[in-house]
């Protein structure tokens, strides 16, 4: 099946958002981990230590499940998103109903925690709030009233949103499908979508790093940076990246073994 | 109370999340034209992946810029907006283009001059010609300017204002031709009136960004709750520029007659 150019076109920039997307989910993952889970060697260096649940808000504590779950499904949503980009590019069948699906459910995970942290009775005090990091301080200081969009939970929220609305979109969904043609598979072989995957892969690390760059400027407490304390943010970053690696040597050793079909055609073939 | 407080998110940093997808697809399109170079040899589109590949540097350049601005202090004072190179040069005011280092500062002139000088080509190979020779010498020309505070061999300021007329000598003749070319080519008028779309948008927030560089060098105020404009600037900057930059891929890509290609693909042209 042909494909005209502006939907070709619009299919890629689809793909670009998704990216965005896994990459704010994975932002968004790393942002929620320290009030999801709570980690107790944050507490050490504090003398005296703060008690469980301190850098947590009193919504956070009484509904921690919800925020677990949503923090795991957050960190499962940005690999889904790659999955989706391969199976887009690759022109799998269903790709379109996968990428709708993600967004929604990723959506709803975003949007449950959010509300539940920004909507808060008057006249509620945050336990030990003069001791949180500055960007955690609720404007107006540490006795919540109003309704505001401030938790890192929304970024990831407005972006599956951005994403839903774009896909229903008709002459976006037309694009997508006629995309997925088998006819105009221009990815080559496993060995190829390998190595043009592992690009997902470095984009996340990228990702990663910057968001950790970001976190360790924000959690400085009593002059201790606390976000050195929580070094198992920084594996993510490195598994992407060794994943991303190894994806593209992979891809390269097995390119030798399997003739392929190429965005660039040989000179002798013009 | 339900409130929706615009500025409460992350002081506008959400809008950068619009800078990031115009940094992927900038990427994407970058090496899907340069993919297509190798296969026609046309140049235009190898000046045109160029210009892509430059537009994804800087937009990453543009997200470090606004996200340094605007971290604040508790106290939220001026004085203690943390230090980034935009920072910096608003702060201290002048009309110049420290603002964003050298290194964007070339990104600030090729990006435009290399996407007019691609229309160019698909003109006449000799203006195309001409036009690409003209970017790259008022670049390099640029570059000096920029290095010569250096060598302290011009009078103070004086280097900083002639690099400031070399962007302008190469921003404007490239905005012309990038409205003006695609409107006289001939064929359907969507896909070719994109580019001239995209680079009316791009010109307009050049124009923004112009206009609060000099504001602030003759005293204005930064921040909004200060009557400042500088932060409405740099919350609707990214939308302008995702705006050019998805208006110029669609129009590049999307007339026929400018060659973008790819392998197995079948256009319906």
């Amino acid at each position: 099946m042909k494909i005209k150019r502006n939907e070709f076109t619009t299919s890629l920039v689809v793909i670009a958002l998704y990216a965005v997307t896994a990459a704010l989910m994975l932002l968004s993952a790393y942002g929620a981990v320290c009030v999801a889970w709570d980690p107790i060697q944050t507490y050490a260096v504090f003398d005296p230590p703060f008690p469980p649940g301190t850098l947590m808000w009193p919504a956070q504590i009484e509904n921690l499940v919800i925020f677990k779950i949503s923090n795991i499904i957050t960190w499962l949503g940005t690999f889904a998103w790659g999955w989706v980009i391969y199976a887009t590019l690759t022109q799998k069948k269903g790709a379109y109903l996968t990428a709708l699906i993600t967004s929604v459910i990723s959506f709803v995970m975003g949007l449950i925690p959010a509300l539940i942290v920004d909507i808060a009775a008057p006249g509620v005090a945050l336990a030990r709030c003069e001791v949180m990091p500055p960007f955690m301080q609720p404007e107006g200081g540490c006795v919540l009233g109003t309704f505001s969009i401030g938790s890192p939970h929304w970024a990831r929220t407005f972006a599956n949103l951005l994403v839903i609305l774009v896909l229903v979109i008709p002459p976006v969904r037309k694009s997508l499908v006629k995309f997925a043609s088998a006819e105009n598979r221009f990815t080559g072989n496993v060995a190829q979508q390998i190595m043009m995957m592992s690009m997902f892969f470095f984009w996340l690390s990228i990702m990663s790093f910057l968001g950790t760059n970001f976190m360790a400027s924000a959690h400085i407490v009593q002059g201790i940076n606390t976000w050195q304390l929580v070094e198992i943010q920084s594996i993510g970053a490195y598994t992407a990246l060794v994943t991303g690696v190894s994806m593209l040597g992979g891809g390269f050793i097995l390119k030798q073994f399997k003739p392929s079909n190429s965005l660039i055609t040989s000179l002798e073939a013009n | 109370m339900f409130l929706f407080d615009l500025w409460a998110i992350g002081n506008y940093e959400w809008a950068v999340a619009f800078l990031w997808i115009a940094a992927v697809a900038s990427l994407i399109f970058g090496l899907f034209l340069f993919a297509s170079y190798l296969n026609s040899r046309k140049k235009n589109l190898l000046l045109w992946a160029y210009a892509f590949l430059g537009t994804w540097i800087f937009s990453y350049e543009m997200i470090d810029f606004i996200t340094t601005e605007t971290v604040r202090s508790p106290a939220g004072s001026v004085t203690t907006v943390t230090s980034g190179p935009g920072t910096y040069a608003l702060l201290g005011g002048g009309f110049d283009t420290s603002m964003f280092g050298i290194f964007v500062g070339l990104l600030i002139l090729l990006i435009p001059g290399f996407i007019a000088a691609g229309l160019c080509y698909h003109k006449s190979k000799k203006f195309g010609k001409i036009y690409t020779l003209y970017v790259v010498i008022l670049t390099v020309l640029y570059m000096l300017f920029r290095l010569e505070p250096n060598t302290a061999l011009m009078p103070t300021g004086l280097s900083a204002q002639i690099a400031a007329v070399l962007i302008l000598l190469v921003q404007i003749p490239s905005g012309i031709l990038i409205i003006a070319l695609p409107i006289m080519k001939e064929g359907p008028l969507v896909p070719r009136t994109m580019v001239a779309v995209g680079g009316g948008v791009a010109l307009i927030h050049n124009i923004l960004m112009g206009l609060v560089i000099i504001m602030t060098s003759l005293g204005a105020p930064l921040l909004l709750e200060e009557g400042g404009t500088t932060d409405i600037f740099l919350m609707i900057y990214p939308f302008f520029f995702i705006i050019s930059v998805v208006c110029m891929i669609f129009g590049l890509i999307g007339d026929k007659d400018y060659g973008f290609t790819i392998g197995n693909v079948k256009f319906e042209d």
